[in-house]
């Protein structure tokens, strides 16, 4: 069993992203390189929404993006190998 | 040229036109971000792409290339063994941190980090190109300098000495997860000033490192996942003088997934 355990925050469903970006296939650090790149394309209280394909990264990548100020509105797994984060740019 | 690993704009502006300097670009290539090299970049610099230039990918990951072939990348770039080569990033994130690593590894003298990176670099309204220099080519040689890196035998035989320090500089709830016995916390990213995208103030960052034990008197082993954030924490160590830090490049992939060593 893997030791990876996201914390799930479920999305509000009225939600709509401004932006979608997906790194399936990437891993650290590029993951939250390439997500934090791509806030920087944004406005400020613009949502993006990353998809990402292992647990590690649904762990530390909304860490990190709430570390750098945004706020993390959802983690969730979106089917058996995918998860979704979405963040609202600071 | 000045002794210091991190460098200010001010600093690389005037000494853009040294014949021994050369400048390394290491900005993610996404064809997607409208950004990195091939959209403008520090005159005189050259793409570092860790990806293509020093790793080769294989069935167990990515894995460095050997020195001579890393030697040959660098002999294309112009760069010889007493270049003064210039790292950058978009800001000063775990790229520039592994590429870092990676020539202190490869045994090069004199490796210096822009601090703020492209960031600091276009806010100062410095000069940008699209320019990509020709260089004569040199006869690199690398030799890996074991010293700057630690395998997982090397930690199990001298983790129960007192001097010795496991950092683990993955996010705090990555740590909690499972970590390398007798391991303290500190996240690559408390190095960094959101705000002005540079590291924080030496004073501070000290008293960051100190806090969780990790003080300039101790041999420090830094790890993550895959070495890169860890590699960032090891340049900000030998930014701060700190004379002994290995980073344990294969990390967390290597401790617990490939070798399945204990963690608590």
């Amino acid at each position: 069993m893997s030791r990876w355990n996201p914390i799930i925050i479920p999305a509000p469903s009225d939600l709509s992203a401004d932006e979608t970006f997906d790194l399936k296939g990437e891993v650290c650090p590029y993951t939250f390189v390439k997500s934090k790149l791509a806030l920087e394309m944004m406005e400020s209280g613009q949502i993006l929404q990353v998809i990402v394909d292992n647990a590690e990264s649904a762990t530390n990548v909304p860490q990190s993006l709430t570390n750098e100020g945004n706020a993390v509105l959802g983690c969730e797994q979106i089917n058996a190998t995918d998860w979704m984060i979405t963040v609202r740019k600071k | 040229m000045s002794n210091s690993t991190l460098v200010s704009v001010e600093w690389l502006q005037a000494h853009l036109d040294d014949a021994k300097l050369r400048i390394l670009d290491v900005r993610v290539a996404d064809p997607r971000l409208p950004m990195g090299y091939r959209a403008a970049h520090i005159p005189g610099a050259l793409p570092f792409d860790l990806n293509r230039d020093m790793y080769e990918m294989t069935p167990g990951g990515p894995r460095l290339q050997s020195p001579d072939a890393i030697a040959a990348f660098l002999s294309a770039c112009g760069i010889a063994n007493d270049s003064t080569i210039v790292l950058y990033d978009e800001n000063i994130g775990p790229l520039v941190g592994s590429a870092y690593w990676l020539l202190k590894y490869l045994s090069h003298a004199d490796v210096r980090v822009l601090n703020g990176g492209w960031h600091a670099w276009t806010r100062a309204q410095a000069p940008t190109t699209q320019d990509i220099p020709q260089r004569a080519p040199t006869a690199y040689r690398a030799e890996l300098d074991e010293t700057q890196h630690s395998v997982a035998a090397w930690i199990q035989e001298h983790c129960a000495r007192a001097d010795l320090v496991l950092l683990d500089t993955r996010m705090d709830n990555e740590y909690r997860m499972g970590h390398l016995p007798g391991a303290v916390n500190l996240a690559f990213d408390a190095a960094l000033n959101f705000e002005t995208q540079t590291l924080k103030d030496e004073t501070l960052l000290r008293a960051q490192f100190e806090k969780v034990g990790a003080t300039a008197d101790k041999e420090i082993v830094v790890y993550c996942r895959s070495g890169a954030r860890s590699a960032h924490t090891f340049m900000v160590l030998q930014t701060l003088g700190y004379p002994r830090v290995r980073n344990y490049k294969g990390s967390m992939l290597d401790w617990a997934d490939r070798r399945g060593l204990p963690l608590e």
